[in-house]
């Protein structure tokens, strides 16, 4: 290529609008500067190989290094928080860095959300871990967290303590996807069905797609049983004398909110008086699962009743909304 | 050293029986079984022996196959009313305790309808279904350390536990009337005599035919 037509490539092409021509020949030397290690080097080859001229004129061209370029740091969804080179932020920044500089971007996860709402981190847009470092580059990037939109399931057992769900409540499920339920009985209780966003609600292993928050419950019923009681304990003053009552689960189903209804005293011996029952009726008991036992206490005052006054003692009881009832009447029965 | 274990061995065996060793209940009849008809009233006689210094009192008994729940012997299974109904004669109707002087440690009582004496009587239904009824006698009781008949007894201190059991096996059997025995009996027989009678009929007729 003649000179001319250097002159018109880099006129045209290059936009340079200021050239030097040397003399073209092999005794020209082209040395350049490394912007990022400063290496200097000779990047052209002498006719005259290694050997410099004994006397040279030398031509030496200055650039400013690439500072100053603007970047852009993210997350999607917006408002999350990140940092930049160890500074929080939740939205947008624009740093501005110089060429080849080191810079750390880092975010954590998952993030709270609105109320059954979290976010996961997926990847940043360049592909860099969790928390990485990076080198300013010489055009300007945007540098983004992705996140997925997870929601909350929430998941119960109704009643209390007759089965068992997976998931526990509380777990989250990434939005659109499908998650597996799975219910359980307790001895005693057999499942009757889901409430809830389920796909098949009368089967205990079901699925539910999760489009938001969701909350499910998983409904057990209480099996046949059967229940015993008997006075088992008495302890107090005369004035306070508390019974303590012992329900017995015959089973093989649960007695679920167990309670004692009715405890009346007739006196069959001694001088007459009037006991007073200051429990309140019915006396929560509690669920009694099959072959176990729980136990209730009711109160008397006996002011003004002689110590060896006997009575007829008769409480009545039930569990399971009444399904199960049953009674017991002692005699002999002293304060 | 070898005699020493093994009287520690004997002494862990025995422990058990002795600690045992309280209050028994055995009802009469001996057999325990009582076979009567549709629509009668039987019942049990008792025995209680309280060997113990303590003073027991009865509060309660029933009739029923008895299971042990959670430590505690419960009635698992009543008759059916359609068979019987049974009715607490030594707690509701009497006052039994038993145990040292001036008590007695040993109280028995005869089954007697009339002066509601006995464990309890069990009314046979009158069209119970032939058949028995085989469970215990679950009997309730209270210990006391002072006699409740003792004028200076005081619940609030001399209780010592309350709901205790003691069982004994028994059974109930619904059979039917001698009468009826009887007429089935007559009924066998006459069914065997026409058959016999009808065999000797076909005999002869073939006989003549020949």
């Amino acid at each position: 290529m003649m000179i001319g037509e250097v002159a018109d490539l880099l006129i045209r092409d290059y936009g340079v609008y200021n050239a030097l021509s040397t003399d073209g020949g092999g005794s020209v030397s082209l040395a350049m500067e490394d912007p990022l290690t400063h290496v200097r080097s000779l990047v052209n080859s002498q006719s005259n190989g290694a050997f410099a001229r004994e006397v040279a004129t030398s031509l030496a061209v200055f650039a400013s290094s690439m500072t100053n370029v603007t970047h852009t740091v993210n997350t999607s969804p917006s408002g999350l928080s990140f940092s930049v080179d160890g500074s929080a932020y939740t939205s947008a920044q624009s740093p501005t860095w110089s060429y080849g500089s080191s810079h750390t971007i880092a975010t954590t996860s998952p993030q709270p959300g609105p109320p059954g709402t979290q976010y996961s981190f997926n990847n940043w847009s360049d592909t860099g871990a969790i928390s990485h470092s990076l080198s300013g580059g010489a055009s300007s990037t945007t540098y983004t967290a992705n996140f997925d939109t997870q929601y909350q399931v929430a998941t119960a057992v109704s009643p209390a303590g007759a089965g068992t769900v997976t998931p526990a409540t509380g777990s989250y499920a990434t939005a659109g996807s499908t998650v597996g339920l799975q219910a359980a009985a307790n001895a005693g209780y057999s499942f009757q069905g889901w409430t809830g966003p389920v796909a098949n609600p009368a089967n205990a292993s079901t699925t539910a797609t999760v489009t938001g928050p969701i909350s499910v419950t998983a409904n057990f019923t209480a099996g046949p049983t059967g229940l015993s009681g008997l006075i088992t304990g008495k302890s107090g003053p005369g004035n306070a004398r508390t019974s303590t009552i012992t329900l017995t689960n015959l089973g093989p189903g649960a007695a679920n909110a167990a309670s004692i209804n009715s405890f009346t005293l007739t006196q069959t011996s001694g001088a007459a008086c009037t006991p007073v029952i200051t429990s309140p009726l019915p006396v929560l008991v509690g669920n009694i699962m099959p072959s176990a036992s729980a136990s209730g206490s009711v109160t008397v005052d006996f002011t003004g009743c002689a110590p060896a006054n006997r009575y007829t003692v008769a409480f009545t009881y039930s569990a399971n909304a009444g399904v199960v009832t049953g009674s017991k009447t002692l005699y002999n029965q002293f304060q | 050293m070898r005699r020493q274990q093994r009287l520690l061995l004997l002494a862990g065996l025995l422990t058990p029986f002795f600690a045992q060793a309280a209050a028994v209940l055995t009802i009469s009849p001996a057999t325990r079984s009582i076979q009567a008809m549709q629509g009668n009233v039987v019942g049990w006689g008792f025995t209680i022996s309280n060997p113990d210094a303590n003073f027991l009192a009865v509060t309660s008994a029933d009739f029923c196959k008895t299971t042990v729940v959670a430590g505690i012997t419960v009635c698992d299974q009543f008759p059916d009313p359609s068979f019987g109904i049974f009715t607490d004669y030594i707690a509701q109707f009497n006052f039994i305790v038993a145990g040292p002087a001036p008590e007695n440690p040993v109280v028995s009582q005869v089954f007697n309808q009339a002066l509601l004496t006995g464990i309890g009587s069990f009314a046979i239904a009158p069209a119970a279904p032939f058949g028995t009824f085989s469970g215990q006698i679950l009997l309730t009781y209270d210990l006391y350390s002072r006699s409740p008949n003792d004028p200076l007894f005081d619940p609030g201190v001399d209780l010592i536990t309350t709901g205790n059991t003691l069982t004994a096996n028994a059974a109930v059997s619904a059979i039917p009337e001698p009468a009826t025995i009887l007429l089935v009996a007559c009924g066998a027989a006459a069914l065997v005599l026409r058959r016999r009678s009808f065999a000797g009929l076909h005999f002869h007729e073939t006989a003549r035919e020949l």
